[in-house]
C-alpha cells in the first residue's frame, strides 16, 4: 500500500520557495529541507505498557546557505507567511556573528568550495505491506501483550519480558534553486527482550526486526517468541570465555556489525578530511581477503536506512567500497566531497532537522559467497560459532574494533558441544581479521533495529547484515 | 501554542494532563584544525504533551498516559485529533494508579548570558592553550546551547526555568610510533575556561602517551586501576541497583539492608543522588514531571539504604519520590592514587567505549590508553580488553582524590581484582 506525502510538508512547500528565493538574492547557495517525521511506539512489558509518539518524530526546517566563503547553516520549526522575512534577517545576523567569532579569536574559517548541483526533481512514494494506521492501539497492544503472555508460559525462569513495536513515516521535502526533491516512507522496528534468572544468576536475550514495512512486522515478532526465550535460559548456563584468538564463525548479524565498524565508519569521509581515517593510505590497496565485498548504499537494498534521497539533497547510490579485497572508495556527505573534489554518495545524514549532517552510513553489508553453513562448521577443529550482540565501536585512526557479541557455540571438531560462552568481547586490528576471513556463505540477511552514533553522539538509522563468515579474532 | 493545547485537552474531558514546553537556542562550530567548515545555529520550539485516562477493574485502580509531540504551527485540527488518539491509546494503557506531580508554581531564576559570549570564552579556552610539540588538536566541535522549560500539568502546577548546556567534542592526536587519537566529550552548563583549558591540556599529554604505547600483552588477572570515565561509568551500575524503575522492573534484585557489592574485599560504597553539582549541565530544579527534585545518600557503605526515582516508581514501592534526579556522588575510598600504583598493575583511562550492563553486571571495553606497571617501568599500552561482571569481583578499592566530572563526583580512581585482561 502506497505511503501517502506529508500534508504539513504540501503545505509549505510555498514558503520553503520563497524562504529559498529571498536569500538567494544575498548568497550565491540556498537550499532548505523540511522533515516531518510521525511515529508511534508501542511497549508491553511484564510490568507495564506505554504507548507514546516515536523518538524519531520530529517536524521543522534547516537551512543552508553558501556566502562565497564556506556554509552556515540555521534549524528552525516556525514557518509561517509573515516569519519569512524575520528568518532571512535572523540569518544575516547570526551568519555575522560567526564570522565575528572567528574574527575576535583570530581564527579563519575554512574556505569550502560550494558544490554545484544538477537540476533534479522527484516526487518518491514508498509501499509497505500493511499501513499502520490499520490496526487500532487497543488491537497492537493485544498482539505484543500476547507475545509476553506466551513468553511467560514458556518458563518460570523468565522474569521480565518487553514486546515493542515501533512504526515511522518518513516524509522529506529538499528545495533549492535547482532541485525539488520529495520522499516519503515508513520503517518499523520491533524487539523481543526477555530477562531469566536462576540462582541469583540474571541474563537476557534480545531479538530485532526491521525493515521497510508496517504492520506485517508483528508476525514476524511472533514466531519468534519461543527462540528469544530458548536463548535467555541457555545463556544462564553461559560461562566466561578464556581470552585468546579462535577460529570463529560470525552469523550475519556479527559480520553486518564487522563490516559497520570496521569498514563503515573508517570510510566516512568527513573523516578524510579530518586526516582521522587510516583508509585514506589503503585506497586501492588489499585490506581484507579476497572473498570479501562491501558494499553501502541507500539504493542497493531495502533496509530502514534505505531513501530516494539524502538529508542533502543527494540521490541514493549504492557503493561498492571493498572489491574482492580491495579498498575502493569512501562514503561522504556535500561538504567532505566538496572539500575532498569528489563525487557525494548520497550519505549526508542528520539525527534530526536540528543537526548537522555528517558522512553517515546508510545499509552496510558484506557480499554474500558460495559456502554452505554447514560446511563452514565441520571446517573448525576449535572454535566458535558467534551470534547476537550488545554494542560496537570503531577506531578510524588506527583501525581498532570493539565487538560486544551475546554469545558464543563452542565447535570441537566440526560439531557443537552445547557449551556456551557470554558475553563475548571481540577486539583486534581491522585488516589482520578481514584478511583472515576465509569461508562466506551464501546466505544474506541485513538487519536495523537500534541507532548509529557518530563517535557517541548523532544517532541514525542503519543497518549492516550480510552472509556467515570464517575468520580469526581475538576473543575475550 | 499551551492556550490552544490546554483548551483542547479540556475540552476532550481527559482525567489528567502535563505540557512540557521547550525552547532552544544555540550556536555551533565544527572546526577541523583550528579553522571551522560549518557555522550554525538553531531556534526551536517544541510540546511534549501527556494525556492521562483513569480506570478501574474491581478493587483496582489503573492510570494509563500516552504522549505526543507538537510543533509550533501545528493546525488546531491536528492537535485535536493527537490529543483524542492519545486519550483513546491510554484507555489501552493499564498500568497501576500513580499521583501526578503537586501543584506549584514558581519562576526559577537563571543569570542570562549572550551565546555568541559564551561561545566565544568556549572557543578561547580550547585554542589559547599551550601544547606539547608532538600533540594536536584534530577536530573540534562546539555546542552552546540555552534550554527554556515551562512544566504544567492539570493539578494546577507551573515550573519554568532555564540553563545553559556546553557541550565539546574534541579529538586529539599525537605523533610517535605512529599517528594516533583520542576522544572526549566534555559537557558543562556554562563553559568554565579553567575547566575546559585543563581538560585539553591533559587530553594532549594523554594522546602523546598513546602515540608511543605498545600491545596490551596477554596480562589474565592481574589488578586492573580504572581512572577518569570508566570510573563513573562503573558507579553508575550501582547507582542503577539502587533506581526505583529497574527495581519495579525486575532488573534490581537488591533490597533495603542488603549488600549492592557482592562480597569482594576493599572498600564499601557509599552513594548519593544529588540536584546539584557545581557547574553539572545535568543539575535541575525539577523534573520532567515538574516534581521538585531532591538528594537522598541511597547506598551507605554498600548496603542499599533506599531506593531513589521519580513519582511513578516511587508510589508503586512505596516510598518518598527524589525526582528523576540526573546528578550522583561516592564517597572517597581508603587508598591514594599512589598506593594503587605501587603494586603490579594495569592502568586504564581510555577505553574505545565502556561497556556496563545494568542487568547482568557484565563489564567490558576495548582499551585506547593504559599503562603496566610490572614492579619496575611504567609502560603505555594500547589494544586488547579488559572484561569481567561487576558481580564477581574479588576486591575493590576507592580513591581517596575525588574528582567532578559531569554528572558524577567521587573517587577519580578504582582498582579492582577479579577481572580478565586479553592482550597479545
Amino acid at each position: 500500500m502506497k505511503v501517502e506525502d506529508s500534508r504539513y510538508l504540501n503545505d509549505k512547500r510555498d514558503m520553503m520557495k520563497k524562504l529559498v528565493c529571498s536569500l538567494g538574492r544575498d548568497f550565491p547557495y540556498v537550499s532548505v529541507l523540511g522533515t516531518d517525521v510521525r511515529g508511534k511506539q508501542y511497549q508491553v512489558m511484564t510490568t507495564g505498557i506505554s504507548v507514546n509518539d516515536s523518538r524519531w518524530s520530529e517536524r521543522g526546517f534547516v537551512l543552508r546557505v553558501h556566502d562565497g566563503r564556506g556554509y552556515f547553516e540555521f534549524s528552525f520549526n516556525e514557518m509561517e507567511n509573515q516569519s519569512v522575512e524575520e528568518i532571512v534577517k535572523y540569518v544575516g545576523r547570526k551568519l555575522s556573528a560567526f564570522r565575528k567569532s572567528m574574527n575576535e579569536n583570530s581564527l579563519d574559517a575554512s574556505a569550502v568550495p560550494m558544490f554545484e548541483e544538477e537540476e533534479s526533481k522527484l516526487c518518491f512514494n514508498d509501499e509497505v505491506g500493511i499501513l499502520p494506521g490499520s490496526l487500532s492501539a487497543g488491537e497492537t497492544i493485544d498482539r505484543l501483550s500476547s507475545f509476553k503472555d506466551r513468553a511467560h508460559e514458556f518458563s518460570d525462569e523468565v522474569v521480565n519480558v518487553m514486546a515493542l513495536m515501533e512504526n515511522v513515516q518518513v516524509s522529506k521535502l529538499f528545495i533549492s534553486s535547482r532541485r525539488e526533491l520529495s520522499q516519503s516512507y515508513i520503517w518499523s522496528q520491533g524487539y523481543l527482550y526477555v530477562v531469566a534468572r536462576r540462582n541469583k544468576k540474571t541474563k537476557y536475550s534480545m531479538k530485532g526486526f526491521s525493515g521497510l514495512k508496517g504492520l506485517e512486522i508483528l508476525d514476524e515478532m511472533e514466531a519468534f517468541v519461543g527462540k528469544v526465550v530458548e536463548n535467555a535460559r541457555l545463556l544462564l548456563s553461559a560461562e566466561r570465555i578464556d581470552p585468546g584468538e579462535y577460529d570463529v564463525i560470525c552469523s550475519p548479524d556479527v559480520a553486518g556489525l564487522i563490516a559497520h565498524e570496521a569498514f563503515g565508519h573508517g570510510v566516512e569521509m568527513d573523516m578524510f578530511v579530518k586526516g582521522r581515517a587510516k583508509a585514506v593510505e589503503y585506497l586501492g590497496k588489499r585490506v581484507a581477503s579476497e572473498l570479501v565485498t562491501m558494499h553501502d548504499g541507500a539504493a542497493g537494498v531495502r533496509e530502514v536506512s534505505s531513501y530516494a534521497f539524502d538529508d542533502e539533497g543527494c540521490l541514493a547510490k549504492d557503493t561498492v567500497i571493498i572489491e574482492n579485497g580491495i579498498l575502493k572508495r569512501g562514503i561522504s556527505d556535500l561538504i567532505s566531497a566538496s572539500v575532498l573534489g569528489t563525487e557525494p554518495t548520497g550519505n549526508g545524514k542528520r539525527e534530526s532537522y536540528e543537526r548537522k549532517a555528517y558522512a553517515r552510513m546508510t545499509n552496510t553489508y558484506f557480499s554474500p559467497g558460495k559456502d554452505d553453513l554447514k560446511d563452514m562448521i565441520e571446517s573448525i577443529d576449535y572454535g566458535f560459532l558467534l551470534e547476537d550482540y550488545y554494542s560496537g565501536m570503531e577506531d578510524p585512526k588506527n583501525w581498532g574494533i570493539q565487538c560486544v557479541i551475546a554469545y558464543g557455540r563452542e565447535i570441537k571438531k566440526g560439531q557443537f558441544t552445547g557449551r556456551i560462552v557470554s558475553p563475548v568481547m571481540m577486539t583486534g586490528y581491522v585488516p589482520s581479521l578481514l584478511k583472515s576471513i576465509s569461508m562466506v556463505s551464501g546466505d544474506f540477511k541485513l538487519s536495523g533495529t537500534g541507532a548509529c552514533g557518530k563517535g557517541h553522539k548523532e544517532f541514525a538509522k542503519v543497518s549492516a547484515g550480510g552472509p556467515y563468515i570464517k575468520a580469526k579474532a581475538r576473543l575475550g | 501554542m499551551i492556550e490552544t493545547i490546554v483548551k483542547n485537552l479540556e475540552a476532550n474531558s481527559v482525567d489528567a494532563w502535563r505540557i512540557r514546553e521547550e525552547n532552544i537556542e544555540s550556536e555551533e562550530y565544527f572546526f577541523v584544525g583550528n579553522k571551522v567548515d560549518l557555522g550554525r545555529a538553531k531556534k526551536v520550539k517544541k510540546y511534549e504533551v501527556t494525556v492521562y485516562r483513569d480506570f478501574e477493574e474491581g478493587e483496582k485502580k489503573y492510570r494509563g498516559s500516552s504522549t505526543v509531540t507538537i510543533s509550533p504551527g501545528t493546525a488546531v485540527e491536528e492537535i485535536v485529533h493527537s490529543i483524542q488518539e492519545a486519550f483513546f491509546a491510554a484507555g489501552f494503557v493499564k498500568n497501576p494508579w500513580y499521583p501526578m506531580a503537586p501543584k506549584f508554581s514558581r519562576r526559577f531564576r537563571t543569570d542570562e548570558h549572550y551565546l555568541h559570549d559564551l561561545s566565544g570564552d568556549a572557543i578561547g579556552a580550547i585554542f589559547d592553550n599551550e601544547r606539547p610539540s608532538n600533540s594536536w588538536l584534530n577536530s573540534v566541535e562546539i555546542f552552546v546551547t540555552r534550554n527554556g522549560y515551562r512544566i504544567l500539568n492539570s493539578e494546577g502546577l507551573d515550573a519554568a526555568f532555564s540553563k545553559y548546556r556546553t557541550y565539546i567534542e574534541s579529538i586529539v592526536s599525537s605523533s610517535g610510533r605512529e599517528e594516533v587519537e583520542l576522544y572526549d566529550q566534555l559537557l558543562l552548563a556554562l563553559p568554565d575556561v579553567e575547566r575546559i583549558s585543563e581538560r585539553i591540556s591533559r587530553l594532549l599529554l594523554l594522546v602523546g602517551e598513546r602515540a608511543n604505547a605498545v600491545p596490551t600483552p596477554a596480562l589474565d588477572r592481574i589488578p586492573v586501576v580504572l581512572t577518569g570515565e570508566p570510573v563513573r561509568e562503573v558507579m553508575r551500575y550501582y547507582l542503577k541497583q539502587a533506581n526505583a524503575r529497574l527495581k519495579y522492573d525486575r532488573i534490581s534484585e537488591v533490597e533495603p539492608g542488603d549488600s549492592v557489592q557482592s562480597g569482594e574485599s576493599g572498600d564499601k560504597i557509599t552513594l548519593e543522588v544529588v540536584p546539584e553539582l557545581e557547574g553539572s549541565y545535568f543539575s535541575l530544579p525539577v523534573d520532567n514531571d515538574g516534581f521538585l527534585i531532591g538528594k537522598r545518600t541511597v547506598i551507605e557503605k554498600g548496603i542499599l539504604k533506599d531506593y531513589w526515582g521519580d513519582i511513578k516508581y516511587s508510589h508503586y514501592l512505596g516510598i518518598e519520590p527524589t525526582g528523576a534526579v540526573l546528578n550522583f556522588s561516592v564517597g572517597p575510598g581508603s587508598l591514594s592514587i599512589d598506593e594503587m600504583r605501587k603494586v603490579d598493575h594495569l592502568e586504564v583511562t581510555n577505553f574505545s567505549a565502556v561497556d556496563v550492563d545494568e542487568t547482568t553486571g557484565d563489564f567490558g571495553g576495548e582499551i585506547r590508553l593504559g599503562w603496566y606497571f610490572d614492579g619496575s617501568k611504567r609502560i603505555a599500552l594500547s589494544g586488547g580488553s579488559v572484561t569481567g561482571n561487576l558481580r564477581e569481583l574479588e576486591s575493590i578499592y576507592l580513591s581517596k582524590e575525588t574528582e567532578l566530572d559531569g554528572d558524577y563526583y567521587g573517587p577519580r580512581s578504582i582498582s579492582i581484582e577479579g577481572l580478565k585482561v586479553s592482550g597479545e
